[in-house]
């Protein structure tokens, strides 16, 4: 009988490792959860990626691999049911974004710590960055151990659905980056009955500062946390989920009249002294996008000091968590009493919250409280655009891995 | 057509538009001009807010100082694809002109009553005819005539053809049809009957370099003209990616059809009639119905001569939509003020180009291309 599966697969251009193919990944043995010829290897890769100074997104991707980490992940997994015996899924499918050429590379990581095979669909249109992450990976490939480099198979095939379904049927895990749309054409490729899968669809976050401690910040205070909140939003062009795209104040009328415009001219200046790329179409996408909500009614547009930053205050919460109207250094500046308020706005697309001078004690009383529907993390201004391993609301290892539960003695 | 009709403009209280037809469009110094076109703006200005409630939400959005000035605040050309914006109510509408959008883009609209219309055909005539002289010249229209045949449809192009065809008498077409091929025996027929004498040809810039000046280069032949004007419009991005400069398309105009006096001029479907034309030496010029300026994209303060901005569009002209004042997504410089050697007096400037398109990532965006901005990362 033919397998009418097999025929697309012919149709998949392998990348890397030089020498692989589909039939060899599907034959390497599984690893253990963070063996240690793959911890060996992630360490190695991450060395060079940390050399890369060109590319600040690969040089914190190698940051973020570094054995001092992956130990501290490794720790974190084994607590939970020291019980059961943890074990590889199998072999994951990776579908990774065309226009953000690194963030898919923190799951494939995970993905091999986890023990898994991978097959990686990398798109046809990457940049420099992904041919200089390609390289980096390449060189780390030749000289990593057989049973590392025949478990990973980068692969490209043009935009084809037959190539996804049958990759798809093979996969026990599918990984789909690259927002909304991609997840939903993705899905229609139906997984095997009893593989699993991790989405990251698009996501929205917003940045919350109570404006007392804004004001009772001292000088140097005040431009630390100017310069983590450019970085927060500005580093991919505010374009990134986690990127901040409004800011909520908690406070009064009159406290956050006054903290606003010091704060908004502390991020211009902190925006000019970093050097974030300004373009002058921004600079008209922002002015565009300020009109048209002004004709969408009640916006106050703030005179801010440079067109590097534009904030568009609005009067109530209705427009949070909507499509952004301009990005570049964009953003909705919104008010409330307590964070009660923002409850009722919370949506399910929520990712990331930045917060200032809000105890963690009330953000756990307000998730306690409310349940919201969204939400995945509260960090402190600057931590943005952290990876961690527990991502979009699920502890990526912990859904990479299953669990063998053991009951005799 | 081109002459005075005189007709009043009674819409707009405190318009002092009728003395923008008395003097000479070339003839104000920038004192005076400034005077004029300062109060003129404000008016406008005012009169929008008064009956465009878009309009009037925008301004009122900035407080006391919108970008650009309270007399004149910027209102990004884009606006238009984007909103409708008329100060006229729907009855008044007299026709609607749209640009020709870039791919995937709407089409600016751009809502003409009867007095706007009037006072774009007027002001146009009151500046090509400085140039050209008030003599209908026998016309070449370097286009196909079924760009102009459906009048319905003001694409700009054809209002463009059409704004310019009434300075001109017994017009040939060029070209033949939409394949632009060129109409050989309509150019012959014409030629014939022209031949060591003064025509007026116009058309858009890159058609008439690729579809007449490089065919008659190709082809070895001359257009038999003597004392020729060409009038040409549109912009030079496809010319510059052939790396054509003016003086070169220039040069070949008069060697191959006898084009003595080229004039290019900046205009847009925005603001149709004030448009911005190129003197014998070699610059655009701003009219007294029209002004120019180069705003730093870094926070819109305006630049001096010699560094590049972004070109911001000021026109007298436009009462029942408020585009009197526009932001461009053209790059270009002032050169000077009143200090032309061609003698005309006013603002004079070159066009860069146009900005570049924001790149856009995110991680979203795998296997289509959504419109809307990115937000995985």
């Amino acid at each position: 009988m033919v397998d009418p599966l097999a025929e697309p697969l012919t149709r998949v251009q392998p990348v890397l490792p030089a020498g692989n193919d589909l039939a060899r990944v599907r034959a390497t043995p599984r690893a253990l959860p963070f063996d240690a010829e793959r911890l060996a290897f992630i360490a190695g890769f991450g060395e060079a990626l940390r050399r890369l100074r060109d590319y600040p997104e690969l040089v914190a991707l190698g940051f973020w691999a570094r054995p001092a980490n992956l130990k501290r992940l490794a720790e974190r997994l084994a607590i939970a049911h020291p019980a059961a015996m943890r074990l590889p899924r199998g072999l994951a499918f990776h579908v990774a974004p065309a226009n953000v050429d690194t963030i898919f590379v923190y799951s494939l990581l995970l993905s091999m710590l986890a023990g898994n095979n991978n097959i990686v669909r990398i798109s046809a249109r990457g940049g420099d960055q992904t041919g200089s992450l390609l390289q980096v990976l390449a060189t780390a490939l030749a000289g990593a151990p057989p049973a590392v480099r025949d478990g990973l198979l980068v692969v490209r095939y043009d935009h084809d659905a037959g190539v996804t379904r049958a990759l798809s049927a093979l996969a026990d895990l599918r990984i789909v980056w690259g927002g909304d749309a991609t997840v939903g054409l993705i899905r229609e490729a139906p997984l095997a009955p009893a593989a699993t899968e991790l989405v990251f669809p698009n996501k929205y976050s917003l940045a919350v500062l109570d404006a007392g401690h804004w004001l009772a910040a001292d000088a140097a205070t005040r431009a630390r946390l100017a310069k983590a909140f450019v970085n927060d939003s500005l580093w991919f062009g505010q374009a990134a989920c986690s990127s901040p795209r409004a800011l909520v104040w908690r406070g009064d009328d009159a406290t956050v009249d006054a903290a606003s415009p010091d704060f908004w001219a502390a991020v211009d200046a902190a925006a000019a002294t970093a050097g974030i790329d300004f373009d002058g179409a921004y600079a008209v996408a922002k002015l565009i996008a300020e009109q048209g909500l002004a004709i969408a009614g009640g916006a106050t547009i703030l005179a801010t000091p440079s067109n590097r930053i534009r904030v568009v205050r609005r009067p109530d919460l209705a427009g949070l968590g909507e499509p952004a109207a301009a990005a570049h250094g964009f953003f909705l500046e919104h008010r409330v009493d307590s964070l009660a308020a923002l409850a009722p706005a919370a949506r399910r697309h929520w990712q990331t919250i930045v917060s200032e001078g809000v105890p963690a004690a009330d953000w756990r009383d307000f998730l306690w409280r409310s349940r919201p529907h969204g939400i995945d993390r509260i960090m402190g201004f600057g931590a943005a655009l952290d990876f961690d391993a527990v991502w979009d609301g699920t502890d990526l290892l912990a859904a990479m891995t299953r669990l063998t539960a053991i009951g005799i003695s | 057509m081109t002459g005075e009709t005189n007709v009043t403009s009674g819409t707009v209280p405190a318009s002092r538009i009728e003395d923008f037809f008395t003097a000479d469009p070339f003839a104000l110094a920038r004192a005076e001009k400034q005077a004029l076109l300062g109060a003129e703006l404000a008016v406008l200005t005012q009169h929008h807010r008064d009956h465009c409630g878009a309009y009037d939400a925008i301004l009122a959005s900035y407080g006391t100082t919108p970008p650009g000035g309270a007399g004149a605040p910027l209102i990004p050309v884009s606006q238009f694809k984007l909103h409708n914006l008329a100060s006229v109510a729907p009855a008044q509408v007299f026709k609607t002109m749209t640009s020709s959008g870039t791919t995937g883009q709407a089409p600016s609209r751009i809502v003409l009553d009867a007095d706007t219309a009037r006072l774009q055909t007027r002001a146009l005539a009151r500046i090509v005819t400085s140039f050209i002289g008030p003599q209908r010249l026998p016309m070449l229209i370097i286009d196909n005539p079924a760009t102009v045949k459906d009048r319905r449809t003001f694409s700009a192009r054809g209002a463009g053809i059409l704004g310019l065809m009434t300075f001109g008498r017994d017009h040939h077409y060029a070209l033949t049809d939409e394949t632009m091929a060129i109409d050989w025996p309509s150019i012959e027929a014409f030629a014939e009957k022209y031949a060591g004498q003064s025509i007026l040809a116009f058309g858009f810039t890159f058609m008439v370099w690729k579809h007449l000046l490089q065919r008659l280069e190709a082809e070895g032949r001359r257009l038999p003209f003597e004392n020729a004007i060409l009038i040409h419009s549109g912009g030079w991005k496809k010319l510059e990616a052939e790396k054509v400069s003016n003086d070169q398309f220039k040069a070949v105009a008069q060697a191959r059809a006898g084009f003595a006096r080229v004039h290019n001029f900046y205009g847009m479907v925005e603001q149709t009639g004030s448009v911005f034309m190129e003197c014998e030496a070699g610059r655009l010029h701003a009219p007294l119905f029209a002004d120019i300026a180069f705003r730093d994209p870094v926070d819109w303060h305006e630049l001096p001569a010699g560094q590049p901005g972004i070109v911001q569009v000021m026109s007298v002209l436009p009462r029942s939509y408020p585009g009197h004042s526009l932001l461009t997504e053209d790059l270009g410089e002032l050169i000077g003020e009143d200090d032309c050697p061609c003698g005309r007096n006013g603002r004079t400037f070159r066009i860069h180009g146009r900005l570049a398109k924001a790149e856009v990532r995110g991680c979203s965006d795998t296997f289509t291309a959504p419109a809307a901005a990115p937000s995985h990362g």
